[in-house]
């Protein structure tokens, strides 16, 4: 079964065509990498997908169950049970570490003592123990990556979304952080799609590659 | 990007310039007159301040002001910010009209709503067609005191609140809100990341209100609420008491001067990150199926605050003939207010953008001072700045100031220059330096860099900062009721001076005269103004 299906969906901004009828399946436990140039939509198809913006035409499906349907949002974003991994990392600036990871779980209503218990057994596995109480503008580059990873991974999504998130590192942090993203997904099974623009990063990540140009997906293998 | 070591001469002249009138409008005129009242017969003495500390009466004053600010801004704060939630944030229709309807009190002289009210309440008031003759004296009672008082000037600072929390959420990352909307609904990324993101814009807006509300004394005045700002005016113009005057002043000026401390500790530079000029990227709540019984909440209390009182105004005009009485006995004036307010707009938007640059660039030592100083100087209440200003330039070698319409300039520019410089910073914030720097490298001088890359690239920053001190000016009441000389009246003063004794329809009519003369060029300027990208943030 797909765990997400897009059927000839479109998007425009401003009368500029971005994503032209894509249609897409994502299996359950892949690392799917969506790799094309800038500009070239694959950003908006990840924000289509997490429900962030509707398309014009088109529906995406998850798990079998129709999500959008053209611009009708019929399952917001925060019931599709997604995980997102911004470019700029999008860290709450007045919120700790602890708070950032902590945040989705109590929009969640998770009991405080499993919130507690998920929060520490994650910071643990991302390397970020001891640095629960700082804030992000306190961290490096390295460790707000981390922080990024954490507060997505707590919820246990289905799906991660993951849109150049290593773009901002130096090339040797981008390898160690590659593998490490390679082994969580390993670890927790959790179906991923990432967004890059390079080469290197996609041998790294992908088990499956798609190329997107001009709004279109080119080729999927 | 730093322009330290000001090694070009055009530089020093134009940003020291900019210092130098700042401190001889506003700086020299308040060390002034707190000198003379420390000296009296050529020796100091704290005379005049003992009775301040002694007597019961001043104490019951500083209470009733503190008290009053306080309420205006927690009412202000409670309503504005939903309201500015609304606005900036959601698909609510009709958001741009909506806006100006609220804004309309901020925009005339805020005693002309107060006389709105009072209208509307009076025996043959519009709303005598509806209330009983029993619930109408309550209300007028209660209109005539710290209820009305409260009322009105709520109504008319309401908009600060409300513009600055728009403003605020445009200066927010869009990105944070959706990494916050994959895991939680509108109402909880609202209550955990939008608004604490936002909170150093409420609490300054709080702080604005509250030191304008302090100095506010048409609006007490015509109330008969005894406030410290209404009694410091009383003392100087109808008994001509500099000194009582200036002691009732400065427990103004001191409260003024903490709330500024306040502000420099806990918002440091925060306040300049506001964004008055969209970036066509927001996170916007869809309402939905909510859409029109919000827009109907939205618009209950612009209805209640601002169109009753305007159609009792209205309506109190009684007949036609009573606009053109007006033209005839305020023609004149009027004509002096939009040459006043389009003079002082200028100056203050020349004066603004150089000290909003050297703030921004820190290319003077003392920028923070200068900020600081600006700020102070629009937080004072204008009748303590007017009479400074009276202090220090009525002699007869300075006639040529103090008897011309220069020393209501030099008002204007002492009580204002905080709002260009502040905008000027916002938007020069929004430029990077690396545009300033790469023609630096090209070879060009400061000026031309200026003129043709650093003004440029600011102007929706400069437009609207000549707008807003355009409308300051227009509605200005409190410098220019003390300072007008002989044939320098403005309307606002024209209609004050007229309503102590003028026929109610004919001061009905005058402050819609005023209304319209303020209102008409803001709504046709936002009316052409672009939406969205590179537009205003409505």
């Amino acid at each position: 079964m797909n765990l997400v299906r897009l059927e000839s969906v479109s998007k425009s901004y401003q009368r500029t065509v971005i994503v032209k009828e894509v249609t897409l399946c994502i299996a359950r436990g892949e690392r799917l990498v969506l790799l094309g140039p800038s500009g070239c939509g694959k950003t908006t198809l990840l924000r289509l997908i997490a429900g962030l913006d509707s398309p014009d035409q088109g529906q995406i499906y998850l798990e079998d169950e129709l999500a959008s349907d053209g611009p009708a949002l019929l399952i917001p974003p925060e019931r599709r049970n997604i995980g997102f991994v911004f470019q700029d990392l999008a860290l709450w600036p007045h919120l700790t570490v602890y708070g950032n990871i902590e945040f989705g779980l109590k929009a969640r209503k998770v009991p405080a003592n499993e919130r507690r218990q998920r929060i520490d057994e994650i910071v643990e596995i991302v390397g970020l123990k001891g640095l629960e109480k700082r804030k992000p503008g306190q961290l490096s580059g390295g460790q707000q990556q981390r922080v990024a990873l954490a507060r997505a991974l707590v919820l246990r999504p289905k799906i991660i979304l993951m849109d150049e998130p290593l773009s901002s590192l130096d090339l040797a942090l981008r390898f160690k952080i590659g593998n490490e993203i390679v082994g969580l997904q390993e670890r927790f099974g959790f179906t991923m799609v990432y967004v890059t623009h390079d080469r290197e990063e996609m041998k790294q990540i992908s088990t499956r590659v798609a190329i997107m140009e001009n709004g279109r997906i080119r080729l999927g293998s | 990007m730093r322009v330290n070591k000001l090694q070009f001469d055009t530089a020093a002249f134009f940003l020291w310039g900019a210092v130098l009138v700042i401190a001889v409008a506003g700086l020299l005129p308040m060390i002034s007159m707190v000198a003379q009242s420390l000296f009296a017969e050529g020796k100091p003495t704290f005379s005049a301040f003992e009775s301040l500390f002694h007597s019961l009466r001043h104490w019951s004053l500083l209470l009733n002001s503190l008290g009053l600010a306080f309420a205006v801004s927690a009412t202000t704060v409670a309503v504005g910010v939903p309201i500015g939630l609304f606005f900036g944030k959601s698909d609510l229709p009709g958001t741009r009209p909506m806006c100006l309807l609220y804004v309309v009190p901020l925009l005339v002289p805020p005693y002309i709503m107060a006389v709105a009210w009072s209208n509307l309440l009076m025996p043959h008031g519009l709303l005598s067609h509806f209330l009983s003759r029993s619930t109408l004296d309550l209300m007028h009672g209660f209109l005539f005191g710290f209820g009305g008082t409260l009322l009105v000037l709520s109504t008319v600072y309401l908009p600060i609140p409300m513009l600055l929390t728009i403003a605020f959420l445009n200066s927010i990352d869009p990105r944070l809100e959706e990494a916050a909307r994959i895991v939680a609904p509108w109402p909880k990324v609202l209550a955990e990341i939008t608004i604490p993101l936002i909170f150093p814009g409420i609490l300054f807006s709080f702080l604005l209100v509250f030191v304008l509300a302090l100095g506010e004394f048409s609006v007490p005045s015509y109330l008969r609420f005894e406030v410290f700002s209404v009694v410091s005016f009383t003392h100087f113009s109808a008994l001509y008491d500099f000194k009582a005057a200036t002691v009732f002043a400065l427990p103004l000026a001191l409260v003024t001067l903490l709330l500024l401390v306040i502000e420099g500790k806990f918002l440091h530079e925060e306040t300049y990150a506001i964004a008055p000029f969209s970036t066509g990227k927001r996170c916007n709540i869809r309402l939905g199926s909510y859409k029109i019984p919000l827009f109907a909440a939205v618009f209950s209390p612009a209805a209640f605050l601002v169109i009753l009182p305007m159609a009792g105004l209205l309506e109190s005009v009684q007949e036609i003939h009573f606009f053109s009485t007006a033209i005839e006995k305020a023609g004149d004036a009027l004509l002096r207010t939009f040459l006043y307010a389009f003079i002082g707009a200028s100056v203050l938007t020349v004066v603004g953008f150089f000290v909003g640059y050297l703030v921004k660039n820190h290319a003077v030592f003392c920028w923070q001072s200068v900020d600081k100083t600006c700020l102070f100087l629009f937080a004072m209440p204008g009748t303590v700045l007017g009479i400074g200003l009276i202090g220090l330039w009525n002699r007869p070698a300075t006639a040529f100031v103090y008897a011309t319409f220069l020393i209501i300039l030099l008002g204007y520019v002492a009580k204002y220059c905080a709002l260009p410089s502040r905008i000027i910073v916002a938007q020069l914030l929004q430029v990077p330096d690396s545009m300033e720097e790469a023609a630096m490298v090209a070879g060009a001088g400061w000026l031309r860099r200026i003129l043709y890359v650093v003004m440029p690239l600011s102007l929706p920053g400069i437009a609207a900062a000549w707008l807003v001190s355009f409308l300051f000016c227009m509605r200005d009441i409190d410098i220019t009721m003390l300072l007008y000389p002989p044939g320098c009246e403005t309307l606002p003063v024209r209609i004050f001076t007229l309503m102590a004794n003028g026929a109610p329809p004919l001061i009905a009519a005058l402050c819609v005269l005023m209304m319209l003369a303020v209102v008409l060029p803001a709504s046709l300027l936002l009316a052409v103004w672009p939406k969205g990208e590179k537009g205003v943030f409505i």
